[in-house]
C-alpha cells in the first residue's frame, strides 16, 4: 500500500488543486458580495455538461469546451447578479436570504439539467494522445495533468489579477469594508458585476476541470461540489483566496490518503471531520482573522 | 391609565438606523385604537387555535374518507418539521441545512430497535426521541459557529451520518441496503401518530410564542450577548431550543420509516429533506407560528398539484418559488406582513 | 458597593486595560473619560462579562461577578447600554422589556414595571413598534427602559448621549438623576468633558488602559498629566 503513496499524493495533488479552485471562486463571490452560492456545485456540474456535449457528442477539443463554459456561465452570473443582487444585499438578512435563494438556483439548475441530459452519469470522453505520462512509479493521466496546468495557470491568474492590479486591490477591499469604498467613489456596482460574471464563469471552467478529472457526473451531482467548495473555503477561512487554495489542497489529499488506507467511502467523511475539528478548534478558518472587537 | 403623550421631535436624530425608519417609526401606531398592552388580541388567538383544531380534526378523519392516506401523511410531516426547523432558525437563530441528521437518527433508531432487536413499536418511537436528543447533545458544541459557517458544519455533518450509518455492520443497522421491517404494516396507527406530532409541535410552538419564554428565545437570537447583560442564560435557553428541534425531527424520522417500512441511509439523511424543511418554513416566515405551519401546508399542496403532473418540473418549480420568495418576502409571508402594517401585528404571530 | 481591583485586559500585544482600580459609592455618578480608543469600552465590557479579563476582580456588593458566569452579573443589578444602542430589533418596544428574568415578579407585575418604565422614556405609545422602527435616539432610551426593569444597583452607560437628539438626551438625564436619586449608582463613559463636568463629581481619566487621574472636575481641568494626554490631542 505505501507503494501506491506516492500516487495518491499526486492523485490529491491534483484533485485538491480543483478543489482550491472550486473553492476560489464561491470564496470571491462570499468575501465580495456577502453571498453564500449554495448553487455553487450545480453550476460546476452544468459545466461539466457544456463539455459533455462539446467533446463527447460534438468531439470538439476540451479547450474550446472551456471557453465555452466560462462564457455561457458567466453569463449566467451576470443574469443573476442584475435580477437579484441588489435586493438580496439590501434583505434583513443577507447572508441567509442568498443562501436560500441560491438554493432556489441550485434546485432549478439540476431540474434544467435532468430535464435536457436525463438521470443517466455521464463522462467527459476525450481521447488525448498520449492517454498518460509516467514519472518513475507514478502514472498521471494527460487529462490530469492537463486539468491540473490550467488549474494552477487559472489560480494564478486570479491571483495576478487580485494582489497586482487596481482591480484586484479593489476588489480585496471590497471584500473587507464595502462602505469605505463607497466613501472613496469607486464604482463598486461595476466592479461587483465584473467580479461576479468572472467568478460565475471560472465556476463553468472548473466544471470542465471536473468532467476531465472525475470519471463521471449526473444532474444532481451538485450538491456534493457545493458542499466541498464550502468547507474548503469554511477550512481556509471566508473570503479568504489564499485560505481557499490551501484548504482545497488539505481537503483533496486528506480524502485521497483516506480512501487508499480506509476505503473510498471514508474519504470523504474524514475530509468533513476534519473540517469540524478545525472549525470547532478555530471557528474563523486557518487564514480567517481573530475577531476581537467587541 | 395610559396617557398620550407629546410625540417627541425627530429632526435631526441619526439617520443612519434602518431606511424605512422615517415612515414607520413612532406616529404610527393607529389612533383610534385604545393603547392595549396586548399585542396580539384574544381573538385572534381563539381563531388561530380553531383554525388549527379543524386542521387536525380532518386529518383525523381522512381515514375514513380515503384509502390513499399518502399526501396527508406528508403533509402533517412536513408542518412537524417546518415547525421544528422553526424553533431552531426562527426562535435561536441557527439554520441547520443537516436539520435531516436528526430526521435519519429518529429513523435508524425506530428500525434497529423494533426490526433488528424486536422491542415493542412504543419503545422503538420513544427510542427515537432520546436518540434525536442525545445526537443533538452531541451536535450541541456546533452552536458556538454563527451563521453560514453553522450551516455549513451542520450540513457536512449530515452527510457524514449518512455515510457512517451506511458502513454500520449490516446484521445492525442493514448497511447501504438499509433496514426494511418485517412486521406487520399499520399505515394507519403511524398516521394517526404523525397527526399527533405535528398537532403537538404546532401547539406546543404557539404556547412558547406567546409566552415570555419565547419572547426571550427571540431576544437571545436578536443579540445574544445583550441577551446575557440583561441576565438570560444564553448557552442554556439556546441547548433547549436546540433539543426540542431535534426531538421534533427525529419523531418525523420514526414515523416516516415506519409507514414507508423502508430505511436507508439515502433516503433517510437525504439533504432535500432538510431543504425542503427550511424552505417551507422560510416562506412561511422564520419565528411565527403561522408561518410555517401555513408554508408546509401550501408548499404541499402545490408540490402534490405540480408533482402528480409534471415530475421533473416539480423540483424547478420549488426552486423558483424559493428564489423568488427569498427576493421579493425575505422575511416569508407572514413575516412581511407583521413588518408591513402594525394592524396586523394583532393578528398574526 | 462597586470595587475594581487590579483589572486587566490585553488583545495580544495591545494591554487595553492596564490594571486598573476604582470604587463607585452607592447613588454616585462616577465619570470615566478618555480618547478614543483609550479601552473604557473595554473596560465595560470586562465589568458586565462580555469580555473575561486576563486578571482583577469586579466586585459587587462584595460578590466577585467576574468569575461567575455572564449573565449572572444582572442578577446582582448590574445593567448596561452601548454605544450604539443594541435593542432586540424583532421584538416589539414592549416585548423588549418584558425579556428581563423575572425574579419573582409574576406577568401581571411584569407588564405593569414595564408600562411604568415605557412611561418615563415617554415610549409608551409605540408599545408594539418593533425596536427597529425607533429611531437611534429612541433605542438608547429602550436600552434605559429595559435597565429600569432588572432593578439596576449600577448602570455602566457607554456613550449615553452621542448623536441623541437634545430633546432625548434631557429626558434621559432627567430619568437617570431619577434613578440616581433612588441610591442607583452609575459609571458613565464619555469621551466630551463637559457633559461629565455636569453629570458626575468624581471623574476617571484613562489612557492608554491605564487610570491617569482621578478627581472632580476641578481636578481634571487642573491636571498636566491630564491635559497632556487628553485635552491636548484633542484641542
Amino acid at each position: 500500500m505505501t507503494a501506491l503513496l506516492p500516487q495518491v499524493l499526486i492523485n490529491g495533488l491534483i484533485v485538491g488543486a480543483i478543489y482550491g479552485l472550486l473553492g476560489l471562486s464561491l470564496t470571491i463571490v462570499y468575501g465580495a458580495m456577502r453571498v453564500a452560492n449554495l448553487a455553487h456545485g450545480d453550476l460546476v456540474v452544468a459545466g461539466s455538461f457544456i463539455a459533455f456535449v462539446m467533446t463527447t457528442q460534438q468531439g470538439q477539443s476540451p479547450m474550446l469546451s472551456m471557453l465555452v463554459a466560462f462564457i455561457g456561465v458567466a453569463a449566467i452570473g451576470g443574469l443573476i447578479y442584475s435580477l437579484a443582487l441588489r435586493r438580496l444585499q439590501n434583505s434583513p438578512e443577507p447572508e441567509i436570504a442568498s443562501f436560500l435563494f441560491f438554493y432556489g438556483v441550485s434546485l432549478m439548475t439540476g431540474a434544467a439539467l435532468l430535464f435536457i441530459f436525463g438521470a443517466d452519469t455521464r463522462s467527459v470522453l476525450f481521447q488525448f494522445d498520449p492517454i498518460s505520462f509516467r514519472f518513475a512509479d507514478v502514472i498521471v493521466s494527460h487529462a490530469r495533468i492537463l486539468a491540473l496546468a490550467i488549474g494552477i495557470a487559472i489560480v494564478a491568474g486570479i491571483f495576478f489579477v487580485l494582489y497586482r492590479t487596481i482591480y484586484g486591490k479593489a476588489l480585496r477591499a471590497a471584500i473587507m469594508n464595502r462602505e469605505a469604498l463607497l466613501v472613496v467613489g469607486v464604482n463598486i456596482d461595476r466592479l461587483s458585476l465584473v467580479a461576479f460574471a468572472v467568478s460565475f464563469g471560472v465556476i463553468g471552467l472548473t466544471g470542465v476541470l471536473i468532467g476531465l478529472v472525475f470519471p463521471a457526473f449526473h444532474p444532481f451531482s451538485g450538491l456534493e461540489f457545493t458542499i466541498i467548495a464550502f468547507i474548503v473555503v469554511v477550512l481556509g477561512g471566508l473570503g479568504h483566496p489564499v485560505g481557499a487554495v490551501v484548504g482545497g489542497i488539505i481537503f483533496g489529499l486528506c480524502e485521497q490518503v483516506t480512501a487508499l488506507y480506509l476505503g473510498q467511502s471514508l474519504g470523504m467523511i474524514v475530509g468533513f471531520l476534519v473540517l469540524i475539528v478545525i472549525i470547532l478548534i478555530k471557528p474563523d478558518g486557518l487564514f480567517g482573522r481573530a475577531s476581537w472587537n467587541a | 391609565m395610559v396617557e398620550r403623550r407629546p410625540k417627541t421631535s425627530m429632526a435631526g436624530q441619526s439617520k443612519a438606523q434602518s431606511g424605512d425608519m422615517t415612515e414607520t417609526s413612532a406616529q404610527t401606531s393607529d389612533p383610534g385604537a385604545s393603547p392595549s398592552r396586548r399585542r396580539i388580541s384574544k381573538i385572534a388567538i381563539r381563531v388561530w387555535i380553531v383554525l388549527v383544531g379543524v386542521l387536525f380534526l380532518s386529518g383525523a378523519v381522512v381515514p375514513l374518507a380515503t384509502d390513499s392516506l399518502s399526501f396527508w401523511f406528508y403533509m402533517f410531516q412536513w408542518i412537524a418539521l417546518a415547525v421544528g426547523l422553526n424553533l431552531a432558525a426562527g426562535m435561536i437563530g441557527y439554520l441547520p441545512f443537516g436539520y435531516v441528521a436528526f430526521f435519519g437518527s429518529g429513523a435508524y433508531a425506530t428500525g434497529i430497535l423494533v426490526q433488528i432487536y424486536a422491542a415493542p413499536l412504543w419503545v422503538g418511537i420513544v427510542g427515537a426521541a432520546l436518540v434525536g436528543a442525545l445526537v443533538s447533545l452531541l451536535f450541541a458544541p456546533t452552536l458556538r459557529l454563527r451563521g453560514i459557517f453553522f450551516s455549513i458544519v451542520s450540513m457536512s455533518l449530515a452527510i457524514v451520518m449518512q455515510h457512517l450509518v451506511s458502513l454500520l455492520p449490516s446484521e445492525f443497522a442493514g448497511g447501504s441496503a438499509g433496514i426494511t421491517f418485517a412486521r406487520e404494516q399499520r399505515p394507519q396507527l403511524y398516521y394517526y401518530c404523525m397527526v399527533v406530532v405535528a398537532m403537538l409541535a404546532v401547539l406546543a410552538m404557539t404556547v412558547l410564542v406567546l409566552s415570555r419564554q419565547g419572547l426571550m428565545l427571540k431576544a437571545i437570537r436578536d443579540d445574544p450577548d445583550v441577551a446575557r447583560v440583561i441576565g438570560l442564560n444564553v448557552s442554556a435557553w439556546r441547548l433547549a431550543a436546540w433539543i426540542g428541534a431535534a426531538v421534533i425531527a427525529a419523531l418525523c424520522g420514526s414515523l416516516e420509516g415506519l409507514y414507508s417500512s423502508i430505511i436507508d441511509p439515502h433516503a433517510s439523511f437525504n439533504i432535500l429533506i432538510s431543504a425542503k424543511a427550511v424552505i417551507y418554513a422560510a416562506i412561511g416566515g422564520f419565528g411565527t407560528v403561522m408561518g410555517p405551519v401555513l408554508g408546509a401546508v401550501g408548499m404541499s399542496v402545490i408540490d402534490e398539484i405540480v408533482w402528480s403532473r409534471f415530475p421533473i418540473a416539480n423540483l424547478f418549480v420549488l426552486g423558483a418559488i424559493v428564489a423568488v420568495v427569498t427576493l421579493y418576502m425575505p422575511r416569508g409571508v407572514v413575516g412581511a406582513m407583521l413588518k408591513k402594517s402594525p394592524r396586523f401585528r394583532r393578528w398574526l404571530f | 458597593m462597586l470595587e475594581v481591583r487590579e483589572l486587566s485586559k490585553r488583545f495580544g500585544a495591545i494591554v487595553a486595560v492596564d490594571n486598573v482600580s476604582f470604587d463607585v459609592g452607592r447613588g454616585e455618578v462616577l465619570g470615566v473619560m478618555g480618547v478614543n480608543g483609550a479601552g473604557k469600552t473595554t473596560l465595560l465590557n470586562c465589568m458586565c462579562g462580555l469580555l473575561k479579563p486576563d486578571s482583577g476582580h469586579v466586585l459587587l456588593n462584595g460578590k466577585d461577578i467576574v468569575s461567575a458566569p455572564a449573565h449572572t452579573a444582572s442578577h446582582q443589578g448590574l445593567g448596561r447600554t452601548f454605544q450604539v444602542p443594541r435593542s432586540f430589533h424583532g421584538l416589539t418596544v414592549l416585548e423588549n422589556l418584558l425579556v428581563v428574568p423575572a425574579r419573582g415578579r409574576t406577568r401581571t407585575e411584569l407588564l405593569g414595571c414595564a408600562m411604568a418604565a415605557l412611561e418615563r422614556v415617554h415610549l409608551d405609545h409605540v408599545l408594539h413598534n418593533y425596536a427597529d422602527e425607533l429611531s437611534g435616539g429612541q433605542q438608547k432610551l429602550l436600552e434605559l427602559a429595559r435597565i429600569m426593569m432588572i432593578e439596576p444597583r449600577l448602570i455602566l452607560m457607554d456613550e449615553p448621549f452621542a448623536g441623541m437628539h437634545p430633546d432625548l438626551c434631557r429626558l434621559f438625564i432627567e430619568q437617570l438623576e431619577e434613578m440616581v436619586r433612588t441610591g442607583v449608582s452609575a459609571m458613565l463613559v464619555c469621551h466630551e468633558p463637559e457633559t461629565l463636568y455636569r453629570l458626575s463629581r468624581r471623574i476617571l481619566v484613562i489612557h492608554q488602559g491605564k487610570v491617569i487621574c482621578s478627581g472632580g472636575p476641578e481636578e481634571i481641568r487642573r491636571d498636566p498629566a491630564v491635559v497632556d494626554a487628553y485635552l491636548g490631542t484633542a484641542a
